[in-house]
């Protein structure tokens, strides 16, 4: 396909969601560099802003500094793209298919409202991943999005389906408003985790004791065979999951019990 | 041990194998794969699921352990058995396993329940109808496209997955074997189980799996479709129509279910060859005259395909 070298030419807002794999599928290169964006509050081509080149690879690359770039692989529905680099905003957000691999650290609403597909970040990841907007009934209603890294607040924020796993530490707000799906962390887990939750797992697979809201029950530890079967699958994405995992014990707590509490926070190697 | 055939006459250790073959006809099939704990609540609960379920003309699937699982074979890790079930439509499949999950394995401590073969538009809901045993407290999950249901229950939760697949399997494999002496013959029958077992894709539905009331189709009661073997049964010698051999008093049956022809096949060869290390009469086969089922394992081509004996290993080649 293509690979997009960015040439840092402008520090304004570049919107990228109308550069997709789908869109420039069976364009030659003229084509894509005569293709327009907006940069700010006007259109301008794409060979004006990347070294636009044909590769053999499926995939479209992306690489340079992107931190300016809103809006990557934003409503992807299909194909492969890879980003090489940080990148700004919005990456992946609303996407229905495909898969995007990010080989850097994003910025806010990274996969927010996605509804399918598979976002995969090898860097950290800012406020809002896989959240809803403000004013949205919902947030991530289908797909994977897997974070190497740490992310901000709110990830999960409304999240209706689907999975989400971060290796490292999540901020305050993880599945805060969670309607259903599963969100699992590596890491320390900031403050009201699963703050209005009504269904979905949260699970806290790292060590340290999470500020659990007082809406959450405990009702005991407990071995999970579902679980089992996330672990396998998160093992096979290259997730840190240990052998130990797969016989601990989860303490499971039901909440939040102002929301009917029919959600559910797993706490491993807590010792409760 | 290799077959000798002198005109039509075939013999393996000095064992004669009847040239005529077994009529298989197709079921509709599943795999259920059940994990727990132990291996011991794993077993319990496939023993329990596949019990009373010999045969079709009484039981509303043909059900048996295939063959126990180690943790790194299962879906969530821990020790398991695999279950096969045979019923004669998608939909009678649909409601015995259902039944049999929801009330047998359900039911049993630290239980989970999987699919086992892969899901087409020809699949069976599993999951889905036991989900409401949760009373409104039940969790999907949903992962890789499948969609597992976490009921609690009073150990903690059982989980099931929704959908099971099916596939059309051969059903009524089997063979027959007549031996002079009963403890003889049934160490003979015996024998070939233990090897039969070793195969994959099979089921041997009978107790430890041997049928010793074979039966004919019909009875002199209109109310019996099925009634015993007259032709196979000694002691009704001069009163019946026996086709036994003067000297057999005993037979032993054993029935083959499998997911595919080849794998009922593959077993046919593995229990023949093991039987024959004992001393036996014949080996032969129960069939309707060709009039029942499509498939007809003629027991004399099975034993000479290399493709189906390449399966022995050499203590029994």
């Amino acid at each position: 396909m293509m690979r997009l070298r960015w040439l840092d030419r402008t520090t304004l807002s570049v919107q990228m969601e109308e550069l997709l794999p789908q869109t420039i599928i069976g364009m030659s290169p003229d084509e894509v560099f005569r293709l327009p964006l907006w940069v700010g509050n006007r259109r301008v081509p794409v060979g004006e802003l990347f070294e636009v080149t044909s590769t053999d690879e499926e995939c479209l690359t992306i690489e340079g500094d992107l931190r300016h770039l809103n809006g990557i692989g934003r409503k992807m529905a299909t194909g492969s793209l890879v980003v090489r680099g940080n990148a700004g905003a919005h990456l992946g957000s609303g996407m229905s298919g495909g898969m995007i691999e990010v080989f850097g650290n994003v910025a806010e609403y990274a996969g927010s409202e996605m509804r399918g597909g598979f976002l995969k970040i090898a860097g950290s990841a800012g406020f809002g991943l896989g959240a809803a907007y403000d004013g949205s009934r919902i947030g991530m209603r289908e797909g994977v999005i897997l974070v190497q890294g740490a992310t901000g607040d709110d990830a999960g924020f409304k999240m209706r389906r689907g999975l989400i796993a971060v290796v490292g530490d999540v901020g305050s707000g993880f599945g805060r408003s969670m309607i259903a799906g599963s969100l699992f962390t590596f890491g320390k887990v900031g403050h009201f985790a699963g703050l209005g939750m009504k269904r979905g797992t949260i699970g806290l697979l790292g060590s340290g004791e999470p500020d659990l809201f007082p809406c959450f029950e405990s009702t005991g530890c407990y071995r999970f065979p579902f679980l089992s079967i996330y672990l396998r699958r998160l093992a096979t994405w290259g997730l840190p999951v240990s052998a130990e995992m797969f016989d601990t014990k989860f303490a499971r707590y039901n909440g939040d019990l102002s929301e009917g509490g029919r959600g559910e926070i797993l706490i491993a190697n807590s010792g409760h | 041990m290799s077959p000798m055939k002198e005109g039509r006459l075939v013999l393996i250790e000095g064992v004669e194998i009847v040239d005529t073959f077994a009529e298989a006809f197709p079921m509709t099939a599943a795999r259920a794969i059940v994990t727990a704990a132990t291996p011991y609540w794993a077993e319990a609960a496939g023993r329990t699921m596949s019990g009373y379920a010999t045969s079709v003309i009484g039981c509303d699937a043909e059900a048996s352990i295939e063959r126990v699982l180690l943790p790194d074979a299962t879906p969530d890790g821990r020790p398991g058995v695999s279950v096969l079930l045979f019923a004669f439509s998608r939909d009678a499949l649909e409601k015995a396993l259902s039944n049999r999950v929801g009330q047998c394995v359900m039911t049993c401590p630290t239980t989970a329940c999987y699919n086992g073969l892969p899901i087409d538009e020809k699949s069976v809901n599993v999951g889905g109808r036991l989900r409401y045993f949760g009373d409104g407290y039940q969790i999907a999950k949903r992962l890789d496209g499948r969609r597992f249901w976490r009921i609690p229950v009073m150990d903690g939760e059982f989980t099931c997955e929704e959908r099971f697949g099916t596939t059309k399997g051969v059903a009524g494999g089997n063979i027959i074997l007549l031996g002079r002496d009963p403890k003889v013959t049934l160490n003979a029958t015996e024998a070939a189980v233990t090897a039969m077992r070793s195969c994959p894709d099979v089921i041997l539905p009978f107790p430890g799996g041997i049928a010793r009331s074979g039966s004919k189709v019909g009875s002199k009661y209109k109310i019996l479709r099925a009634s015993t073997n007259t032709a196979f049964s000694p002691m009704l010698r001069g009163v019946a129509n026996v086709e036994l051999p003067d000297y057999v008093r005993c037979v032993y049956e054993i029935v083959i279910d499998g997911l595919t022809l080849a794998a009922v096949e593959r077993a046919t060869v593995v229990g023949v060859y093991a039987a024959c290390a004992f001393d036996l009469v014949q080996v032969t086969s129960g069939n309707y005259g060709g009039k029942l089922g499509p498939f007809h394992i003629r027991l004399h081509d099975v034993i000479h395909d290399d493709s189906t004996t390449s399966v022995l290993g050499p203590s029994l080649r």
